[in-house]
């Protein structure tokens, strides 16, 4: 799951897309220019640029109605093939998958994180060698059984055949996904319904705020009523069948809190997160907190009742999104690291939030040069100067995103140029009330509009505008995070503090779920059908599987080799190393031997960064985790780029499709 | 007139249309195509054409065509003949852009062969008919209907005249799966006309069909000629190339054999043949006499036969109108088969090829 700060820009992206594509197009011009040249003599290179503008021409000349009638024939030969016996298997999966998923001992939200990663991964698992196999078998079917002869000797384009294709097995595909989520969803919903047994909501009851706590344990129903000032009641029934008939307004009142907690467990949150750096025990920032000495760094930690801690920058900090949740909403989750047992080891730490309003200047010179914060000096209100080279020259604070700033060292430094040191100044501090928080469980902060609080300077209590006095002009906001217990350690990552926006609808965060699948199945679907123009079946479907296997699994593994992130070198390298049994960690002997080893292994790398660019990532499509979690999928973080992907694959594809197809004698077997 | 037509009107008489083409009308083009090449230009123009097969390696395997040059002309029925093997079908899917000449040039209604457009003006029966069997004819033909970008209209006219031209009405709803091989080739043959097309390929065409059904496609592939349209047809049956064809050539191991009018090539100079009314043995003896005296050498002399082809055809049209009559040979008494009532003929719809 990544819900990264920095948003997905598509025009970059886009920029991107075009200079790669640009430059496979162009290698695999020249490649086959000179393959043409050795069969087809000095004309093979002018029938291969002939073929060029074909493409274009006839993709100008597409004829919806002759796609279309394709893309139905796929369908149907589709369905035909069985296709959707598949939904069957699902269907069957969920007759008995409760019968092993109920657990009534497990936390109602690791229950809903089951059903719904069950959902999910049984559609995902259950299609994919379905499409898989249907897109890499098509057409090589058709050419074998010569099915292809009689639609490509009628003026049909060979875009319009890949086209139809990808629409056809798309089509099915989409109606399976459709059909598969729907089910999917209702079945959670059910599950999650007959097994909330336990819950507690309070609401407004006649204008009277009430707290209905509803236990059906032990074959009977019991329920505490609390409204306002009245003393609590209690009310036990044999079963809710009996509570519904002897007390039918209680009962009303249990199905309200019921679907109340229905809507708390199955949910959609948007955070928002923030980046995160630290404060040492000097008050000065710093990268990361103390290491407790766990191995796996993700957490670090900040020393209880010292002046380290833990800060969070959040941007876009929208006052009308916010406001609509009834104030800023805060969920932490920290892990705490004991030095001393203390009173009772289940015992909560004390935290204590501040939130700072800060503003982040770089300071540059007439040219736009910046310049060493240690520098500058304020000559007036807001003129400054700065001694550069034994010359002084005016400069001028230039306002930086947050996201632009981090910390290295003890200092604060912009992200894309480390050696200009930014400055951060803290104008205004609002420590809020401390509380004690609950490990591994969720700790919900509201801070209403109006911030109240007690000034350590004045001495007296202020009130101020949470959005007007703390937010900053770039709509940023920085929360300080303390630990007050003496001896304790608090661990921190940057998810583990974030604002939360007013949730959306669990529905909707299901249905971009389903997206992401569908996303990933049409990728499967394009890649498929383009490697089934100039493959046959088995091999097609080979070629589609490694394309997936290392796009989803080894994506991580491959990007580590080529960036020479992997200890032991290259291939070649790694087997010397094997074979010599020579340490990871220990340097090769300095000799012409080795040099050329490296040389191999570079331009070898070199190869694997044309394959790690090539292979679709298809960890991008992953988004059943944000909604296994609880979160919405993130529209700029998850979705955009994952349609982004599937779009900058397809017209590729479709190049690769139409040449491989118009250029392959279809008759020769 | 041009010289084609004249051939064609020379050669065969203009054939009577079957049952089904009598009630059918014709339907319009729906996208009239205008012929791009003059009208003095072949519709197709094959110059050194070869094609060799070559193995995963490029190394040459077999020659299938070996600098094949030949012209078709616009109106004509030519047919292009050869022993298995010889390079028919090769030069045939060398003309539809299936393969790839390894030297030489095709033009083929003023087009490339690999040129898509083109195919807007062919129709093309492969030899088996390669299509797909989960359709029904109905949908098979609207299939190809929709390829040629026809309005929805325009196909449900073309589907039912097509259909019933090939005489598949009793079938249209069933799965070409369930089809015999004749019946197969019907519809196939109705999928190469669907777009009323200039110029028809066909791959053996009467390969799978029964006796009634060649007569049928031979009937239509002249019915096509008359109507200005070209045929291009291969086969090794070449009983029925000589029935309907303009003009041959024959291939043999990849190369052009023979080329020219089948009457030019098939009629001896040399011996004439005369056929008369029914003569009696003694006028016989005076003629042959005459001719003696005459000096001409009489080889010999008896009465014509039928082709096997027109005997059955007969028999069939007979048995259609007359039906109940039964064969009894002479020699076998039977008469129980005599006195049973005569009853209507079941004609079992369906796999009746």
């Amino acid at each position: 799951m990544s819900i990264e700060t920095e948003p997905f820009v598509f025009l970059d992206a886009i920029q991107h897309w075009a200079k790669a594509v640009s430059a496979f197009m162009i290698l695999v011009i020249i490649a086959a220019c000179g393959l043409s040249l050795l069969t087809h003599g000095k004309t093979g290179p002018v029938l291969v640029l002939r073929w060029i503008p074909r493409f274009f021409r006839d993709l100008l000349q597409l004829s919806p109605r002759r796609v279309f009638a394709i893309a139905q024939l796929t369908f149907r030969e589709a369905v035909r093939r069985k296709a959707l016996v598949v939904f069957g298997m699902f269907a069957l999966l969920f007759m008995f998958g409760s019968w092993f998923m109920d657990n009534p001992n497990e936390r109602m939200d690791l229950q809903v994180k089951n059903y719904i990663s069950f959902v999910l991964t049984a559609i995902t698992w259950l299609l994919l060698p379905v499409v898989l196999l249907i897109s890499c078998w098509g057409l090589p079917e058709d050419i074998r059984n010569r099915s292809l002869h009689t639609v490509v000797t009628k003026p049909v384009r060979k875009t319009e055949i890949v086209i139809g294709r990808m629409l056809g097995f798309a089509s099915l595909m989409t109606i399976l996904v459709v059909a598969m989520g729907l089910t999917g969803y209702v079945w959670i919903d059910r599950e999650v319904a007959h097994n909330l047994t336990v819950y507690s909501e309070s609401f407004e009851v006649d204008g009277e705020e009430t707290l209905v706590e509803y236990v059906d344990l032990d074959g009977s129903v019991t329920v505490r009523v609390t409204s306002g000032e009245d003393p609590t009641q209690v009310t036990t029934a044999a079963s809710r069948s009996a509570l519904r008939q002897d007390n039918p307004a209680l009962y009303e009142l249990t199905e309200r809190a019921r679907a109340e907690a229905l809507k708390r467990h199955l949910v959609a949150k948007r955070p928002v997160l923030g980046t995160i750096s630290f404060k040492g025990g000097d008050g000065g920032p710093t990268e990361l907190g103390v290491n407790t000495g766990d191995i796996w760094e993700y957490r670090t930690y900040i020393a209880g009742g010292t002046q380290w801690r833990a800060i969070w920058d959040f941007e876009n900090i929208d006052e009308v999104g916010i406001l609509r949740g009834n104030g800023l909403r805060l969920e932490s989750s920290f892990e705490a690291f004991r030095t001393h047992k203390g009173d009772d080891i289940q015992q909560p730490l004390l935290v204590q939030f501040t939130l700072v309003r800060v503003n982040r200047n770089v300071f540059r010179d007439a040219d736009g040069n910046a310049v060493t914060v240690s520098a500058v000096r304020k000559t007036g209100e807001s003129s400054y100067e700065a001694s550069i080279d034994g010359a002084t020259v005016p400069v001028n604070p230039v306002q930086v995103a947050a996201h632009e700033v981090e910390v290295r060292g003890n200092a604060y430094v912009l992200v894309d140029d480390p050696d200009v040191a930014v400055q951060v100044v803290e104008t205004l501090k609002v420590p809020l009330p401390s509380f004690n928080i609950v490990e591994f469980g969720e700790n919900i902060t509201l801070i209403r509009s109006r911030v109240d609080f007690y000034d350590q300077d004045s001495g007296e209590r202020r009130e101020l505008d949470l959005f007007k006095d703390l937010v900053n002009d770039q709509r940023e906001l920085r929360v300080e995070v303390a630990c007050l217990d003496s001896g304790q350690y608090l661990g921190m990552a940057q998810r583990d503090l974030f604002v939360q926006l007013p949730s959306n609808s669990f529905a909707i965060g299901f249905a971009k779920a389903i997206c992401g699948i569908w996303l990933m199945l049409a990728m499967i679907v394009v890649l498929g059908v383009t490697s089934s123009c100039f493959l046959k079946g088995p091999v097609a479907s080979l070629l589609t599987l490694v394309m997936l296997l290392v796009g989803q699994g080894f994506k991580a593994f491959l990007e580590k080799i080529v960036k020479g992130d992997v200890e032991g070198g290259g291939p070649i390298e790694s087997i010397i190393r094997i074979i010599r049994q020579i340490n990871l960690t220990d340097d090769l002997p300095d000799t012409k031997f080795y040099a050329a080893v490296k040389s191999i292994d570079s331009f070898l790398n070199e190869g694997l960064y044309i394959v790690e660019n090539i292979v679709p990532d298809f960890r991008s499509f992953q988004m059943d985790t944000y909604i296994a979690n609880g979160f919405d999928v993130p529209w700029s973080h998850a979705m955009a780029p994952s349609i982004g992907i599937a779009l900058a694959y397809l017209i590729p594809c479709l190049v690769i499709a139409y040449y491989s197809l118009s250029l392959r004698e279809l008759e020769h077997k | 007139m041009d010289t084609n037509e004249a051939v064609s009107q020379e050669i065969q008489p203009e054939p009577e249309p079957d049952a089904s083409q009598a009630t059918a009308e014709p339907v319009a083009a729906a996208e009239p195509v205008a012929a791009a090449e003059p009208a003095d230009e072949p519709v197709i123009k094959i110059r050194n054409l070869s094609k060799i097969y070559r193995d995963f390696w490029g190394r040459p395997k077999v020659q299938a065509l070996n600098s094949l040059t030949l012209d078709i002309q616009k109106g004509e029925v030519f047919g292009l003949l050869g022993p298995n093997g010889s390079g028919k079908t090769t030069t045939m899917k060398l003309l539809l852009g299936l393969l790839f000449p390894s030297s030489g040039d095709i033009t083929i209604l003023g087009e490339t062969a690999t040129n898509v457009e083109k195919n807007e003006r062919i129709g093309y029966l492969p030899e088996e008919s390669y299509l797909y069997k989960f359709l029904n004819a109905v949908e098979t033909l609207d299939f190809y209907g929709r390829l040629f970008n026809m309005s929805k209209s325009v196909r449900r006219e073309r589907v039912e005249y097509y259909i019933e031209m090939v005489g598949l009405t009793h079938a249209k709803h069933r799965q070409l799966k369930e089809y015999s091989k004749g019946m197969t080739r019907r519809i196939g043959l109705a999928q190469a006309l669907i777009n009323d097309p200039d110029l028809v390929l066909l791959d053996e065409p009467t390969t799978g069909l029964d006796p009634l059904g060649t007569r049928d496609m031979k009937d239509l592939i002249l019915k096509l000629r008359s109507e200005g349209k070209t045929v291009v047809m291969c086969s090794h049956l070449l009983a029925d190339v000589q029935d309907v064809c303009d003009r041959i050539a024959i291939l043999y191991e990849g190369e052009l054999k023979q080329l020219g009018r089948v009457e030019d090539l098939l009629t001896e100079q040399g011996r004439t043949q005369l056929m008369t009314s029914k003569l009696d043995d003694s006028l016989i003896v005076e003629v042959t006499e005459l001719l003696e005296r005459r000096g001409a050498t009489v080889e010999s002399v008896d009465h014509p036969t039928s082709t096997l082809e027109e005997l059955f055809l007969r028999t069939v049209e007979e048995s259609r109108e007359r039906p109940g009559r039964r064969f009894v040979p002479e020699d076998v008494v039977a008469p129980e088969l005599v006195s049973e009532p005569v009853s209507e003929p079941v004609s079992e719809p369906g796999k009746s090829e």
